[in-house]
This record gives C-alpha cells, structure tokens and sequence, in this order.
C-alpha cells in the first residue's frame, strides 16, 4: 500500500474512474481518513457541477438564425455538369454500337459455352453486390455519425 | 439532414439548429460574460455553420463540428475585443459574494433530512455557479462540456482544438482550483 497521501490527480482519477484506478490508490484511500475525506469532497463536487442548470438563450435562437439565412438555390458545378454529359454520351455510344454490331454480338453469345456465360454474369453480380455492401456499410456509418 | 440542409430545406436547417442549440449556448455562456455579444455570437456561430456546411466531411458528429465552430467563434471574439479573460483577474477577492459565506455558514451540521439535503444542494448549486463563473473561460468551458454535456476527452479536443492529454490536465487543474476555492472561501464548510 502506498503511505504517502495520494495527490489531488489521482484522486480525481480514483472519484471518476473509481474501480478502474490502480489497486494501490484504492486501498489507501480506504485506510486513509485524509485521502478519504478529499475524495467525498470531490465526489460532492462533481455531482453538483453535474446537476448545474443549463443555460437558455431568451430569444428564440431558431427564428432568429433562419430569418437571415436566404435560402441557397441548388448549384451544380461545372464538374457535375461534365461528368454527367460524359456519362450521357458514353450510354449513346455503348446504345449505337450495339445496335450496329447486334447480330455480331448475338453470334458471339450463341457461340460461347453457358458455362462461360454463366461466369461472367456471376462475376459481375458479385461486384455489384460487394459495392451494394460498402455503399449501405458507409451510408450506416454516416448516420451513426450524425446521430447527435 | 445534412443534404437537405444544404439544399435549404427550412425544415432541416431547423433540425440542426434544435438539436446542437444547447451545446452552442453552453459554450457561449461560459466563454462570454456579455450578454448582447452572446446574442450576436449565437447568430455569427449558425451562420458560420450553414455558410460552410459543404464542407463537412463527416469525419466527426455534426454537433462537435459545431461546437468547434462555436468555440473558434469565442476565441475570435476574445482576440478582437482583445480582452483579458475573466476569471485571472486579482481583484477576486473584491468580487467574492458576501452572502454565499453566510450560506456556507449555516451548512455545517448537514443531517440525512430529505429537505435539509435538498437545501444543501440548492446552496452548493448557488455557491459553485459563482465560483464556476470565477474560473478562466476555458476552464469553465472544459468543466461544462465534460459534466453537463458528458462529451468524451476526444470530443472536446476536437472541439477546443487542444490535445486530449491537455484537456485530461486542464480538467484536472480545473477541478482543484474549484475545489481549493470553495474550501478557501467557505471555510471547510460546504465541502
């Protein structure tokens, strides 16, 4: 056991943490009367600043904030704009080539074994599914993070 | 309510606004003494918060990335008004309230009574708001945020920008002046 009085830290530490803190602590401050005493004091404390009443604005905060705020119209940056016209060209594109080249493609299907195909569309299922996982995965952790 | 927030729905910026208002107005409370620069403060800090929501990337709870917010929008009031901060000042003493030594007079002999419990607490609740008002900002606002608003080490590093072993001692040396105060000024009574 330690014989030294335990030092306002590590008391506080033995008040918040109480079982948590080292045994030695503990244990002198059950035999010491001094320690003993300082640490009901900082019982007493906490628990008194904890039953502190929170402070209230008179004014109604909301109203107040929201009759200032103009309300932003939707942006759409020049980027999405891009990736967007991209990405409608890019589906015209794959839609005209295939259209040009059906009875080709079509041909190749028939010609390819079942097994083959069954591949490829089990492989492409599985990535669609694991990106299915980590977009519900994220969004989870998004909420959790604005759970307030 | 973040997207629809930035997309201006009323409704969602209300939301924001209700659900992080009461950490806001603890940290302003205990960071500034004035009343009418409270107001303004209150109203600076929201603004802030909506003018750069797009910029919060959901690394923290969006009520810690306010409260950093609200916390930045004291300390920038402080350099601005370049004010000493309360609570180091010499004059303590002379602002010490009289009445609260006669209350910790009349604390010694506290029995198990339900209703002389009940006033004790009352009393000590009293005595601490004062001596909480007398302690560095900071202080106060560590104390508040980790007993009132039970935020974690990490949160409230996060938003005072201090390191968390520096809150850990920050807190620590807050609760002893606190402490040493109360003994000081009430004469072991209370405590």
């Amino acid at each position: 056991m330690i014989n030294n009085h335990i030092d306002d830290t590590n008391i506080q530490r033995y008040v918040l943490q109480n079982l948590n803190c080292d045994i030695e602590i503990i244990e002198h401050i059950r035999h010491c009367d001094i320690c003993k005493i300082k640490a009901e004091q900082y019982k007493i404390l906490i628990v008194g600043i904890k039953h502190q009443e929170k402070p209230l604005f008179d004014f109604n905060l909301s109203e107040l904030v929201l009759s200032q705020i103009v309300k932003p119209k939707p942006k759409y940056s020049l980027l999405m704009i891009v990736v967007y016209l991209l990405v409608f060209v890019g589906l015209i594109s794959f839609g005209i080539v295939f259209y040009q080249f059906r009875i080709s493609i079509l041909n190749l299907l028939a010609g390819s074994s079942v097994l083959m195909i069954i591949m490829v569309f089990l492989t492409v299922l599985s990535i669609s599914l694991f990106q299915l996982i980590e977009f519900i995965k994220k969004y989870q952790l998004k909420m959790d993070t604005l759970n307030f | 309510m973040v997207e629809k927030a930035l997309r201006g729905d009323t409704n969602a910026l209300n939301a924001i606004i209700k659900n992080t208002e009461g950490l806001v107005t603890q940290i302003i409370f205990k960071m500034i003494s004035n009343i009418e620069d409270r107001k303004d403060i209150a109203q600076d800090v929201y603004l802030k918060t909506f003018q750069n929501l797009y910029s919060f990337k959901f690394q923290s709870k969006l009520s810690t990335w306010i409260g950093q917010i609200a916390f930045n929008t004291c300390y920038s009031y402080f350099e601005k008004k370049k004010l000493i901060l309360p609570g180091n000042s010499k004059n303590e003493k002379e602002t010490y309230d009289e009445p609260l030594e006669i209350i910790g007079n009349k604390l010694i002999d506290i029995s198990t009574n339900e209703t002389e419990i009940q006033v004790f607490q009352r009393e000590l609740s009293d005595i601490l708001n004062t001596e909480i008002d007398k302690l560095l900002p900071l202080y106060r606002t560590l104390i508040t945020l980790y007993h009132n608003e039970d935020l974690s080490y990490t949160e409230i590093a996060q938003i005072t920008g201090l390191p968390d072993g520096t809150v850990k001692n920050y807190l620590f040396r807050a609760r002893k002046i606190l402490r040493d105060r109360i003994l000081q000024n009430y004469k072991n009574e209370l405590l």
